[in-house]
């Protein structure tokens, strides 16, 4: 049988998330499930990132008594992708909330969600 | 003072002051207020003393670790000398606009913080050297403006602004993405790191995360097609809003593009193809657009990809050393004008450029327009002209023609939908209310004008052009126009005759055929311009413009630097553009004149860039020195000089602007103006003759000069109205001087100086004296006036002397240089042109009579009297010059003689004969008496014509009043041919701009295609 690390596993699902969150992007005229497929898109980024630093067998990357700074390298998870990760996450966040609160003034102001109402300024 | 230096200070007055900001709303509106402007006026002079200290230490950059690491452990930030002047650029800016602004910003404290964050975050994409802290830094500059445009109140602008927030959430996936894949390669995020490792950047892992990283910066950019959702923003937000997200959000992108610039070495044909194409497209749909700040937003997306195009051209022609001067010189060149055209918009309170607004009746706000208008179509002396110049040159060096094609035409473009905007802005309209200005506005306008002439000023010294040359005509139409209000018109005019006197002696001596166009066109536009004085009240722009007009024709004949010569050149034809434009009803003309002036400029500027870069010289002597394959520089600096001769074909421009031109302008242009075309002409015939051209298209030269004499005549002869009539009568006998030259012997440059000096005398006598005509009669219709010969003897009889000089009638000098110019068209074996030439001649016989017969004799049917003394002196003057050159030729043709000698080789000389020979051949005595008794029979038999009919009425309708050949006889093929031309243009750019379908969706397609696209060409590049 042929096995996968885990890695490989978590970036067909990252990118696979990705895909999907851009069909919605592109496939939906509902400005609110387009902005779901943006949240979906996120998460897919969030995963790669994650399973980017990943390195098969390896440990949490905290120094200590069990683990030797000497080759430490080899045997933990690359931090620098996880902590980018956070980040991106809290970025992700702020989007999807200022996108969201641009959807209740849209419609508020138009009384509808549909994309392709929102064409007044063009050509 | 040096604790302000340190250029973490701006991130920390950007953070502190945005957190300080809602503490500060809570105690009070005064404190709120002052804690903004405080933050960024902090922020703003950390970066300046920053950018001191940086020069100060002789350039090297301050380093800025954080942590108390050093990179790679740490982040760390860097404030060099590029850093430090995008960053002080990006700040002042943002200050600037933060006034001009404050009706918004002051509504909403949250929009404070955000301004605040928003300019902090440009300031950090600038200075980060990581590249996930510089998606951080793009993160923190794209939320804090979807937070300002959310706080725009307009559905529009929530609309676009919705639409700006999806395609550029995608840009900035592509980053994080790309940041990350890159540190999957290389183990490194910060940015000199990576560069290090660029060895082990292969595979296509690497491929995708760089093509990632380049996207993102380049649609944040906004590249045609995919850039749909910028324009909607910068159409529908406020206009500071959209100047600021213009030229300070953009300037942060541009830096990145310049800091990572050396990872995209293998990618440099590609943005150079992407940024070529939004240039182009961008100006070409500009043409239809009729949105102002739409307008303005396509122009931005223009500029900003020509900045970036810049970057990489001249990285890949490996001419880094000029990176500086031309990508800083556009960016600031951008940086100020747009800003201060968005902030224009504000003040205006228009939105449709067709609509006119009578804006004259604001002046500061007409200045400035005219201005930044002059600015942003990179007119000298502003920072994006020295630029320009600059690409141009080194693309020629570099044999990059195509690049030259595409940025002429589009610049070109871009001049006229501008021109085409202030024309309309200023077209009267007493309806229209203009709001009172806002000082808020006006203040940072007068800034940014201010700093956009001191930096083109100190861009100018930097330039290597002969300063001097360049800033004397400035200097004195400064003067000039300071002390204006003070002084009454007729002062003005006469502080203007002695400032170019005075000036005139201050520049450098002129030589040879130079020098004889000084001398000739001083002393005829001094004479002419005094016709001013008749009038009591001149616009207030007008002696100020003429001292430039008349000082930079000097200059274009002294200098010996092309670039110089190029400054000069396009001073003249800013000066005339809008003399002409004071004309009653010349507004709607003037584009036309714009656009074939700036044509021609740019024909001439990419011809001699073709010859410098050849030759590897600046100096205009280089154009000698030139190998064949410089031909094609050569036909384009002819066809230049010949679009602002007004040859056949391209003269279409000519009679409007003559025609609607204020007269004693239209007697300047056509006496004194159209001479610098021709001296150019001269000149380049003369460096073709020079070089080793093995391609002789002389005699396709002379064709066209003949058929622009024959068709001009035959123009002319159908005009009934008077001033088109002298246009199309200066376009036939610039035709003869063009035929003249194209000789390429001694004795065609005689004769086409000899012509230049008859037709500048005899021009400026029949323009002046048509607008007296006029002035008196108050009609210019040929055949509403007559019988002016008792009203107006004394203009009868200078018109007389001068139609007479002009048709080539002996005895006067008219009479000498067309006899010379069939003479060598013979010698030449020319048979069809001397044909053409006495075909020529007798349309000019006709109409000539036609003017003088239906002026002058006749029933007096309109009510008149002599012309105004101050009209009449400068014609006096005139017919004198005529006079002593005719009775002694030599007085003109010594000099000339003189002057060519020394220029050509001997075997040019005519038939080896000396011009003494030739003198000899031709003496005028005999043929003088002849003709004066010819004449005076003539006169005679009129005059009994007239007694016999009893009334001359008969005979004068058969004469004037007729027209002298069907209408199917002289189709407007040209008037055509444009026409189609331009129509063709606009169904082009109206089906570019139908991608622009305003469907957000759509948008985040192109986006995405766009990268897609970008990812698949970049598979078809070779690796280095």
């Amino acid at each position: 049988m042929i096995t996968f690390p885990v890695s490989t596993v978590m970036m067909v699902t990252g990118f696979g998330l990705i895909l999907i969150g851009l069909a919605a992007i592109l496939l939906h005229r509902n400005i609110l499930r387009m902005i779901i497929g943006f949240s979906l898109m996120d998460s897919g980024i969030a995963i790669v990132l994650v399973s980017l630093g990943y390195v098969t067998g390896g440990t949490a990357p905290i120094m200590d008594a069990d683990l030797a700074v000497a080759g430490a390298a080899q045997r933990v998870v690359d931090p620098i992708p996880s902590a980018l990760t956070v980040t991106a996450i809290v970025i992700g966040l702020s989007v999807t909330a200022v996108m969201l609160a641009y959807a209740i003034r849209l419609y508020r102001s138009h009384g509808t969600l549909d994309i392709e109402a929102f064409r007044h300024s063009r050509a | 003072m040096t604790a302000l230096a340190h250029p973490i200070g701006i991130l920390l007055f950007g953070i502190g002051g945005g957190f300080l900001i809602p503490l500060l709303y809570k105690i009070g509106y005064g404190w709120l207020h002052t804690g903004f402007f405080a933050a960024l006026g902090g922020l703003t002079l950390t970066s300046i003393f920053s950018l001191i200290a940086v020069v100060q230490g002789g350039g090297e950059a301050i380093e800025i670790l954080t942590a108390g690491a050093a990179p790679p452990i740490s982040i760390n930030l860097r404030f060099g000398l590029a850093e430090g002047a995008f960053s002080v650029s990006v700040n002042v800016m943002a200050t600037l606009l933060a006034v001009a602004h404050w009706d918004h910003l002051k509504k909403n404290y949250v929009a404070l913080l955000l301004f605040l964050i928003l300019v902090m975050g440009i300031n950090g994409m600038i200075m980060t050297r990581d590249l996930f802290n510089l998606f951080v830094f793009l993160e923190i500059v794209s939320i804090g403006t979807y937070g300002l445009l959310g706080l725009v109140t307009s559905r529009d602008g929530i609309q676009a602004a919705f639409k700006y927030v999806m395609a550029t959430v995608i840009a900035s996936t592509l980053f994080l993405l790309g940041a990350v894949l890159i540190y999957y390669v290389t183990g490194h995020l910060n940015i000199d790191f990576v560069i290090e490792a660029q060895a082990s950047l292969i595979g296509p892992i690497s491929g995708i995360a760089l093509v990632m990283m380049l996207a993102c910066l380049l649609i944040e950019l906004k590249p045609f097609p995919a850039n749909g959702w910028g324009l909607d923003v910068y159409e529908t937000v406020p206009p500071a809003l959209a100047a600021f997200l213009s030229v300070c959000a953009s300037a942060g992108m541009l830096f990145a593009v310049y800091k990572l610039l050396p990872l995209f070495t293998d990618y440099l044909s590609l943005i150079i193809a992407s940024t070529a194409l939004t240039f182009l497209a961008s100006n070409l749909i500009g043409l239809r657009q009729d949105k102002i700040q739409r307008l303005l937003g396509y122009s931005s997306v223009g500029q900003m990809a020509l900045g970036v195009l810049a970057l990489a051209v001249l990285t890949q022609i490996g001419a880094q050393q000029v990176i500086p001067l031309v990508v800083f010189g556009l960016f600031l060149n951008h940086l100020l004008a747009k800003a201060g055209l968005f902030c224009l918009v504000a003040a205006i309170g228009a939105s449709d450029l067709r609509e006119a607004l009578g804006l004259t009746r604001r002046p500061f706000v007409a200045g400035g327009l005219a201005l930044f208008v002059v600015a942003i179509c990179a007119l000298p002396p502003f920072p994006g002209f020295w630029a320009k110049w600059e690409l141009i040159m080194q693309l020629a060096s570099a044999e990059r023609f195509l690049l030259i094609a595409i940025l002429l035409a589009g610049s070109l473009m871009e001049t006229t939908y501008l021109f085409r905007w202030f024309i309309r802005a200023v077209t009267p309209n007493p309806e229209r209310q203009l709001p009172e200005p806002k000082l808020n506005i006006l203040l940072p306008v007068l800034t940014m004008a201010v700093l956009l002439i001191v930096t083109g000023v100190g861009m100018a010294m930097a330039s290597g052009a002969d300063g001097l040359l360049i800033f004397l005509p400035l200097g004195v139409g400064a003067g000039l126009l300071v002390v204006g209000p003070l002084l009454s018109s007729r002062l003005q005019g006469i502080a203007m005759l002695v400032a170019v006197v005075g000036a005139s002696q201050m520049l450098p001596e002129a030589y040879g055929i130079a020098g004889l166009f000084s001398h000739l066109l001083l002393a005829g536009g001094l004479i002419i311009a005094s016709a001013g004085l008749a009038e009591k009240t001149m616009p207030p722009l007008h002696y100020p413009l003429m001292a430039v007009l008349l000082l930079s024709i000097q200059s274009v004949l002294r200098t010996q630097l092309g670039l110089t010569f190029y400054v000069a050149w396009e001073f003249i034809t800013v000066a005339s553009f809008f003399l002409i434009a004071q004309g009653r009803n010349a507004l709607p003309e003037t584009l036309r004149f714009m656009v074939f002036s700036m044509f021609a400029a740019f024909l001439i500027m990419g011809g001699y860039a073709i010859i410098a870069g050849q030759t590897g010289s600046r100096a205009l002597i280089a154009l000698t020195i030139a190998t064949p394959e410089a031909m094609v520089g050569y036909a384009l600096l002819a066809a230049g000089f010949l679009v602002k001769a007004a040859a056949i074909g391209v003269h279409i421009w000519l009679p409007p602007a003559y025609g609607e031109a204020p007269d004693n302008v239209t007697a300047i242009l056509s006496g004194v103006v159209s001479k610098v075309g021709i001296f150019g002409l001269l000149m380049t015939a003369y460096a073709a003759a020079q070089s080793e051209l093995n391609v002789d298209f002389t005699y396709l030269l002379a064709c066209i000069g003949m058929a622009t004499t024959v068709i001009g005549a035959l123009l002319a002869l159908c005009q009934r109205d008077l001033k088109r009539l002298l246009a199309y009568s200066s376009m036939s006998q610039l035709g003869y001087i063009v035929t003249a030259i194209a000789l390429m012997s001694h004795l065609g440059w005689v004769t086409a100086l000899y012509i230049v000096a008859n037709h500048m005398m005899v021009k400026g006598i029949l323009f002046l004296a048509a607008g007296a005509i006029i002035l008196r009669t108050g009609t210019r219709q040929l055949d509403e006036i007559s019988g002016l010969v008792r009203r107006m003897p004394l203009t009868f009889a200078v018109v007389a002397v001068a139609l007479l000089s002009m048709s080539g009638l002996p005895p006067l000098m008219g009479f000498g240089g067309k006899w010379l110019l069939l003479s060598a068209l013979m010698d030449k074996g020319w048979t069809v042109l001397v044909a053409g030439g006495i075909l020529a001649t007798f349309l000019g016989l006709w109409y000539m009579t036609r003017l003088l017969v239906g002026l002058f004799f006749g029933p007096a049917i309109t009510q008149s009297r002599e012309a105004p003394a101050m009209i009449l002196i400068p014609q006096v003057l005139l017919v004198g010059g005529i006079l002593v050159f005719s009775l002694f030729p030599k007085l003109l043709m010594g000099p000339v003689s003189d002057a060519i000698d020394p220029q050509f080789a001997a075997t040019l000389v005519w038939e080896g004969q000396s011009l003494e020979t030739i003198y000899g051949i031709w003496d005028p005595t005999p043929v003088m008496l002849t003709s004066i008794a010819a004449a005076a029979g003539l006169m005679a038999l009129w005059w009994g014509l007239s007694k016999v009919m009893g009334k001359s009425v008969r005979a004068r309708a058969a004469l004037v009043l007729a027209r002298p050949l069907p209408q199917a006889a002289t189709p407007r093929l040209a008037q055509a041919a444009w026409g189609a031309f331009v129509h063709g243009i606009e169904v082009l750019a109206d089906g570019t701009r139908r991608i622009y379908t305003g469907n957000g969706q759509f948008y985040v397609l192109l986006v995405l295609a766009y990268f897609l696209v970008l990812y698949f060409m970049s598979t078809f590049l070779p690796a280095s």
